[in-house]
């Protein structure tokens, strides 16, 4: 099932982007209508497969006004395709949902009900609203069912994860279309009870159709709701699905995707689709290993016939170059499969920020440049959120009301910029608007205000410097906390994010002209230096970024302080923390001198006592993902050469 | 052919397709109270099932398809409804008329 799902996301994004994309061209190419209708009723149909009936509700309703759209009976206008766009903007966000949380959220019945209800008022003729069959469980079937059960095995169904029952219903000519309804319910995965009967009275046996079906098909299974649909998803138009009782409930509904999170570190597992031309690439290389393997194994054998030592070691050179040579090109070919286009990336901010733009009530237009430059995946997911921020402050606080833009001589509607550059091996991704730029003397006020600084500081700051005050953690210049905006994370949690993706942020500005912020990335994924140490005979690494320093410490210059242990390091008192405690592993006995990894900024600079130091080496550094995702202060892991796995401690987060 | 009449006992042997239901269904509009037999009978369409549950026919040898003999044939015997007791029934059946069909091979 899980692949089936990863698949559906996949191309329920693309389905839903080209849909948006063929809507918004409607104007100049009117023969869009198609691919707009076949992209909604695809995914219509895919839904439901899963437990998503608002939005297959929701995407019948556009599937109707578009299908009205393409037969001409009805004309496109503005309204109308603001009203579909929002309809798939809608079905955009339940595909996040459903990914973040695997089910819709709690308002997606009414918010369905209502978009659908929309929708269907600009229907020429408008037909009725489907009900929505969503039967209780006391009806007279289901208690049937249950009845059937020996009482033993409905208590063990019952107490588990619920029974769910299935009532399928074919139609009349269903094995003229090749439906072979037994068939497809034997297929229902954790049966627990069924009943196939007659649907109506039979009739005199003597003019007995055989071709026409007759039947209702009642089950009971214990398998989740959407392997039922899955087993079902020829027929679902057909089959009526019904909780017995509780389903398990491990999810939160899923609250507001597009919303307040802005952590660039959950690497979700999206899938993504690779160019066969790549994996071609991969095939071939791998054929190469195995031939220069078996030069190695012939090798071997010479050398057990009694080799001369001189031509051995010519032989295992030649060898170690080959095998040398095809491990950088492994390694440049994995690093291509792993490169995605910025367009997977780009693609949905137009639809976002035409929502946004809407609901702030401003003009804009956004352009996107540089699309086709290709960034490691691991990236793309990191910086959806950042720049969706970005260009949510951009709209908000830098386009200017028409009005506002006319009387300062700009045209009308604002411009947001959206690009990427390749720079040497650095990805520059810039945000620039049109707007009204930042005001330097607002951002010393407000810092002031803030108490972020003393205002004699303040003033003294050059201009540069002062607009860096607004990635000050706790900084914000809106005066109106707005939706969008004022959601309390500010450019500091853009500044996290991005640094985390080993990136960092740069901004410039001029008062009356506009805004441009550019993230600059590492291309591809880059050797991280670590430094291995060793604690409670385990060796751990620590990345070298992380560190200030490493040192040893006299025992004598240890000072306890409550609890603690601190130390003195130029003028400043730095708390030690104990890594074994940190970890929970039995330390060795310390003996002599500690050794001490530095690490943080500022006022937060500490210590974590290690039992010895090891090598430094430049691995590369796998983001937590997996088992490993739920662990604290575990930054990752690396390969090291031996082939054992190294953790990598994420210091700050240990002693946070 | 999968559908074949042997000493009054309908005998379904197989894969039974669509297309075999019309045959099901002369045989037992021609004489009602003919005996079907599923000793053979692997997978039955649809339409085939459709037809057993309208006639109900006097079922005999123990069906070879367990979804049937499980959870759709108990059902049919004549003044059975509990489930349990018509698996046991259908079952027994199986044992005393199983050899007659079989003995055709």
């Amino acid at each position: 099932m899980e692949g089936l799902r990863d698949q559906f996301l996949v191309e329920g994004r693309e389905l839903v982007e080209n849909a948006a994309a063929d809507l918004l061209a409607l104007a100049g190419e009117p023969d869009r209508i198609d691919s707009a209708f076949r992209a909604v009723h695809t995914l219509k149909g895919a839904t439901g497969l899963f437990d998503l009936k608002p939005m297959g509700a929701l995407l019948h309703a556009a599937e109707d006004l578009l299908g009205a759209l393409r037969d001409g009976t009805l004309s496109a206008d503005g309204t109308l395709v603001d009203l579909l766009l929002k309809g798939i903007d809608q079905a955009a966000r339940w595909l996040d949902c459903f990914e973040a949380a695997d089910t819709l959220p709690a308002d997606a019945p009414a918010v369905a009900q209502r978009l659908g209800a929309a929708l269907r008022r600009k229907l020429p003729a408008a037909p009725p609203v489907l009900p929505q069959s969503e039967a209780a469980p006391d009806q007279p079937w289901i208690l049937r069912l249950l009845a059937g059960l020996d009482p033993g095995a409905a208590e063990t169904a019952l107490t588990g994860t619920g029974l769910r029952a299935i009532r399928y219903l074919p139609t009349r000519q269903c094995f003229f279309d090749g439906d072979d309804p037994v068939a497809l319910f034997r297929a229902i995965p954790e049966l627990r009870a069924v009943s196939i009967a007659g649907r109506e009275p039979w009739g005199p046996l003597e003019s007995f159709d055989p071709f026409g079906c007759n039947l209702v098909l009642d089950g009971l299974s214990a398998a989740p709701a959407v392997e039922i649909r899955a087993a079902l998803s020829s027929v679902l138009d057909q089959v009526q699905i019904v909780a017995v009782e509780r389903q398990p409930m491990g999810h939160e509904p899923g609250g507001d995707a597009a919303g307040a999170k802005i952590d660039g570190s959950d690497a979700a597992s999206r899938t993504f689709r690779v160019e066969s031309d790549r994996i071609e690439t991969l095939a071939g290389i791998a054929d190469q290993v195995v031939i220069a393997s078996n030069a190695l194994a012939h090798l071997a054998a010479e050398a057990r016939r009694g080799l001369s030592g001189e031509a051995l070691v010519r032989g295992v050179l030649t060898s170690h170059a080959e095998l040398e040579r095809l491990s950088g090109q492994l390694h440049r070919a994995v690093m291509r499969v792993r490169l995605v286009p910025l367009a997977a990336l780009f693609r949905s901010f137009p639809r976002l920020v035409r929502e946004i733009g809407a609901q702030l009530g401003k003009k804009l237009d956004l352009s996107l440049q540089g699309e086709a430059i290709e960034i490691d995946k691991s990236l793309v997911d990191g910086l959806f959120e950042p720049i969706l921020h970005l260009l949510r402050n951009a709209v908000d606080h830098g386009i200017e009301d028409s009005s506002q833009r006319l009387a300062a001589g700009k045209p009308p509607r604002g411009v947001i910029t959206l690009g990427a550059k390749r720079l040497l091996e650095t990805v520059a991704i810039d945000i620039a608007d049109d707007g009204r730029g930042i005001d330097v003397e607002t951002v010393r006020r407000t810092a002031v205000a803030r108490g972020l600084l003393s205002a004699a500081t303040a003033a003294a700051l050059p201009e540069e410097r002062a607009l860096e005050l607004l990635f000050a953690p706790g900084f914000s210049t809106a005066s109106a906390v707005t939706d969008l905006s004022g959601r309390g994370v500010g450019l500091d949690a853009v500044r996290t994010a991005v640094a985390r993706l080993g990136g960092h942020v740069m901004l410039s500005s001029r008062f009356g002209q506009g805004t441009s912020i550019r993230l600059s990335l590492p291309a591809a994924i880059v050797l991280t230096g670590i430094v291995t140490v060793e604690c409670g005979g385990e060796r751990y690494g620590v990345a070298m970024d992380d560190l200030v320093e490493t040192l040893r410490l006299p025992a004598d210059r240890v000072v306890p302080i409550r609890a603690g242990r601190a130390f003195t390091l130029r003028d400043r008192v730095v708390p030690i923390f104990n890594l074994a405690e940190l970890l929970g592993v039995t330390a060795s006995a310390p003996n002599g001198d500690l050794k001490l990894l530095v690490f943080g900024q500022g006022e937060a600079v500490s210590a974590v006592a290690v039992d010895g130091f090891g090598d430094r080496q430049s691995l590369l550094l796998r983001p937590r993902n997996g088992l490993l995702s739920g662990l604290r202060g575990i930054a990752g892991t690396a390969l090291l050469g031996t082939g054992q796995i190294l953790m990598v401690l994420d210091l700050a987060e240990l002693v946070a | 052919m999968t559908v074949t009449l042997k000493d009054e006992i309908i005998c379904l042997e197989g894969w039974c397709g669509a297309e075999e239901a019309e045959r099901l269904l002369i045989l037992l509009q021609a004489a009602p109270g003919r005996g079907v037999d599923l000793a053979r009978a692997d997978q039955l369409h649809t339409a085939l099932v459709q037809i057993i549950i309208a006639f109900r026919p006097p079922l005999t040898g123990k069906c070879g398809d367990p979804f049937l003999r499980d959870w759709v044939l108990p059902s049919l015997l004549p003044g059975n409804r509990n489930a349990s007791e018509m698996l046991t029934s259908c079952d027994n059946s199986g044992d005393e008329y199983g050899d007659d069909c079989s003995d055709r091979r």
